[in-house]
């Protein structure tokens, strides 16, 4: 009986198989790796995102903002009826996002786009108790999440009756 | 004394443990899908800053809208009603509506009932909205008040926020 042969061509099929196994495995590894590094960067944007946004619209929510007054660049003072003056910054030398006694480092990896603070007024509203909108928009991107914004949006109703609130460089 | 011939078994051994490792690679990729998508639906769904702005636009609708859009409600087919556009039929004031959403980056409203039963079983016969806000509705539980309605909100960035109107 002639094995031999069979032999060689059984360890050629093997081979092939090991190899296509392997480098199936090898391409699902990378692939694995890529989402799990990716899905990171997203958890800690929104992350951060969240810790952000829930400090400031607290006080958004709570309290009734009185004034508007900017204090460099990046940079406004946010005061309230209680008293309190909260200064919102943007550090974007060092990826921080300073708001009264909080401040949150964002990743080296991400940066912050233009920010932006404007006031649409209306004059010929009815029946509802808001008649101005406050939207300070401060926009986050990541290299791996190219055109995708993690950054911050925070918009505030109020009447203009009960704070006459300026348009402030931000 | 036969010799036995082990040889011949080399493709089948080498086929057997292929087809296990590829088996079980197919369900390791299958299950770490899953935990993606999970972790998809968390980053799309109801997150904090969404939360926040669509809470401002329920502040709004709370003291806008206008009768006829709960009288409206009961009778259409969808179950639910489209507010996108500010039509004046269901807004008061379109002007501050129109830019309300604009600043909030809205792409679609909807509004509910609380109970999306009605409303789920209506989009199985008959596809109103697109598949990822179907998606979405499909996730929204429903926590038995009764006679409450809901706010469902997809914002331009593709992500999906609800709230149930006071």
């Amino acid at each position: 009986m002639k094995k031999n042969a069979f032999t060689t061509i059984e360890l050629i099929v093997s081979f092939s198989l090991t190899t296509v196994i392997a480098l199936l495995m090898f391409q699902m590894i990378i692939s694995l790796k890529n989402i799990y590094v990716k899905v990171g960067v997203k958890t800690s944007l929104l992350t951060k995102q969240s810790l952000i946004s829930r400090t400031i619209n607290r006080d958004l929510d709570d309290k009734t903002v009185t004034s508007l007054t900017s204090c460099g660049d990046s940079c406004i003072e946010i005061g309230y009826t209680d008293g309190t003056v909260k200064q919102l910054k943007i550090d974007k030398e060092n990826n921080i996002i300073s708001y009264g006694d909080d401040s949150f480092k964002i990743s080296d990896s991400a940066y912050f786009g233009e920010e932006s603070l404007t006031i649409t007024a209306f004059y010929s509203i009815e029946g509802i108790s808001y008649n101005a909108i406050l939207n300070i928009k401060i926009p986050i991107y990541h290299q791996l999440y190219e055109g995708e914004d993690y950054g911050l949006n925070f918009v505030y109703q109020y009447n203009y009756s009960d704070a006459n609130l300026d348009e402030v460089d931000f | 004394m036969k010799k036995v011939q082990k040889n011949g078994f080399m493709l089948a051994e080498t086929l057997i443990v292929s087809v296990f490792v590829l088996t079980t690679l197919v369900v390791i990729y299958a299950q770490f899908r899953m935990i993606n998508s999970s972790y998809s639906y968390t980053f799309k769904y109801n997150t904090v800053n969404n939360i926040y702005l669509t809470d401002e636009l329920r502040s709004y609708l709370n003291e806008d809208i206008t009768s006829d859009l709960l009288n409206d409600l009961e009778s259409v087919d969808e179950k639910f009603i489209e507010i996108s556009y500010c039509q004046s039929k269901y807004i008061n004031n379109t002007n501050y509506c129109n830019n309300l959403f604009d600043i909030l980056e809205i792409n679609q409203v909807l509004i509910t009932k609380d109970d999306l039963t009605n409303l789920k079983e209506a989009l199985k016969t008959t596809r109103y909205l697109d598949e990822k806000m179907i998606s979405f509705i499909d996730t929204i539980k429903y926590d038995g008040l009764d006679n409450t309605y809901r706010i469902i909100v997809s914002y331009q960035d593709g992500t999906y926020a609800s709230l149930r109107l006071n």
